[in-house]
């Protein structure tokens, strides 16, 4: 007789836990008068074993008390999140791989057995995290999308002429441009975040090299980086997911290209971030007169200033054809829908 | 015998047949089970005494599957519930609400026209 109420307890038990506290309670008394309805006044443990069984899987029971089913992505964004996944996945294993190979031929491992070791593991360990963020990402825009606002926009009231253009030609943003953009984002980043002396200089001096930036300056910064990087790999999935041009996208666009240039006027527009030894350095170690020079003193010294420029050069080059051709095309599609 | 060449579903087993049959009618059970168990709560009755009458009736329906479907019933307004706790055991009674009487009554007129119409797609040569 115990052996079967413990069944029972046990069985309630692990339908319950799965339920909303509010709900427990009422669900357990409900239960157990149930299986003990079900029993008709058997009470052998084979009989309860039997009642159980026709009950079905506690998971499963739950999920029929808690009605809706429960998605961390669901299937309405599962696909977009995929095709993310993917490219961004390549992009950290290629990034990571032209990463290593830099190291490794920069400074010769003194095991190869040892290299390749910490090289899947540097690989896997950002693999890891790129899935986190993502996934992350992806469950807070399901979240989102939960609320009542995007509901209202996107699920009621569809109508066909809501369908985007099917690009035509130069619409297109072809899927290639972002990729590529996305893997050099990721080598760029490892690098500096991982091993940021090798931008510097080597001439077969050891590593670590003469660096151009002052390490302990850039670690402060660090975080500042990422979020340059992150507004530029946002701006790359804007492209793919949208995939053609638009005055939505060309929006977006301009608003991330305007972060990246404050943050890359915070960062590497300030002096300090630069090695301010660099020149001393180099003097010392390949005893060029020309290092110690002053026109070597006024181009080092130009160095944050000429980055800045030719920063905002690209980026406002980039956001002026986007919106261009955003403008262009969205006109374009109004005027021949009529 | 899974050899069986196969070439867009001109050969099917019969277990593969009674598997979809299987399938398509717990579809249509599926969709009917509301309607069938808002027949039967007119007066008050409590989840295992509508199994048992259910399964009188010809309709077996799974305890796991009636008792979530009367709480979801309930928190759509169509049930009202109330404890009785003086007999034996602590029973949750199920009966229909104000609301709960029109919607039934619309869902039959909804079946007996659905039923009609789907006897003369069936029945009626082509």
């Amino acid at each position: 007789m115990n052996k079967a109420k413990e069944l029972i307890d046990k069985y309630v038990y692990d339908v319950t836990r799965r339920l909303p506290q509010a709900q427990r309670g009422d669900i357990e008394k409900e239960l157990r008068t149930l299986i003990d309805d079900m029993l008709g006044g058997r009470e052998e443990v084979k009989d309860v074993t039997l009642v159980l069984i026709e009950l079905g899987r506690p998971s499963e029971l739950a999920a029929k008390y808690r009605g809706s089913k429960r998605y961390l992505i669901s299937p309405q964004i599962y696909g977009t999140y995929e095709m993310l996944l993917k490219i961004v996945l390549a992009a950290v294993a290629f990034g990571m791989l032209v990463a290593n190979a830099i190291i490794n031929i920069t400074a010769p491992p003194e095991s190869v057995l040892l290299a390749v070791a910490k090289a899947f593991g540097m690989t896997v360990m950002a693999l890891i995290q790129a899935f986190a963020i993502i996934t992350f990402i992806f469950a807070v825009v399901e979240r989102l999308g939960k609320s009542e606002a995007w509901k209202n926009e996107h699920d009621n009231d569809w109508h066909p002429r809501d369908l985007p253009e099917v690009p035509i030609g130069s619409a297109e943003i072809k899927k290639g441009e972002p990729i590529v953009s996305l893997v050099f984002s990721a080598i760029f980043l490892v690098i500096i975040v991982t091993m940021p002396w090798l931008f510097g200089v080597g001439l077969g001096l050891p590593a670590p090299w003469i660096p151009v930036f002052n390490l302990d300056v850039l670690r402060s910064v660090i975080g500042l980086i990422v979020l340059l990087f992150g507004a530029g790999v946002l701006k790359e999935v804007l492209r793919l997911v949208i995939g053609r041009y638009t005055i939505k996208l060309a929006i977006s666009v301009a608003v991330l290209n305007i972060l990246s240039l404050v943050l890359v006027i915070t960062v590497f527009g300030n002096p300090a971030v630069w090695n301010a030894q660099f020149l001393t350095d180099l003097y010392a170690a390949t005893g060029a007169e020309w290092f110690a020079g002053d026109t070597a003193a006024v181009i080092w010294a130009f160095v944050p200033t000429v980055i800045v420029i030719l920063s905002a050069i690209g980026l406002v080059t980039e956001t002026a054809t986007t919106l261009y051709r955003g403008i262009r095309h969205d006109i374009k599609s109004v005027d021949e829908a009529g | 015998m899974y050899g069986i060449q196969y070439n867009g579903g001109e050969v099917m087993e019969l277990d593969e047949m009674k598997d979809i049959v299987t399938g398509m009618e717990q579809e249509l059970r599926r969709g009917t089970m509301t309607l069938c168990v808002l027949s039967r709560l007119k007066t008050p009755k409590y989840g295992y005494a509508l199994v048992e009458e259910l399964a009188a009736g010809g309709l077996s329906i799974e305890p796991g599957t009636l008792y979530p479907l009367l709480r979801r019933l309930e928190t759509q307004g169509l049930l009202k519930s109330e404890w009785e706790t003086s007999g034996a055991k602590p029973r949750k009674y199920y009966v229909r609400s104000a609301q709960g009487e029109t919607v039934y009554g619309l869902l039959c007129g909804e079946w007996d026209a659905m039923t009609q119409v789907i006897d003369k797609l069936i029945h009626e040569e082509e």
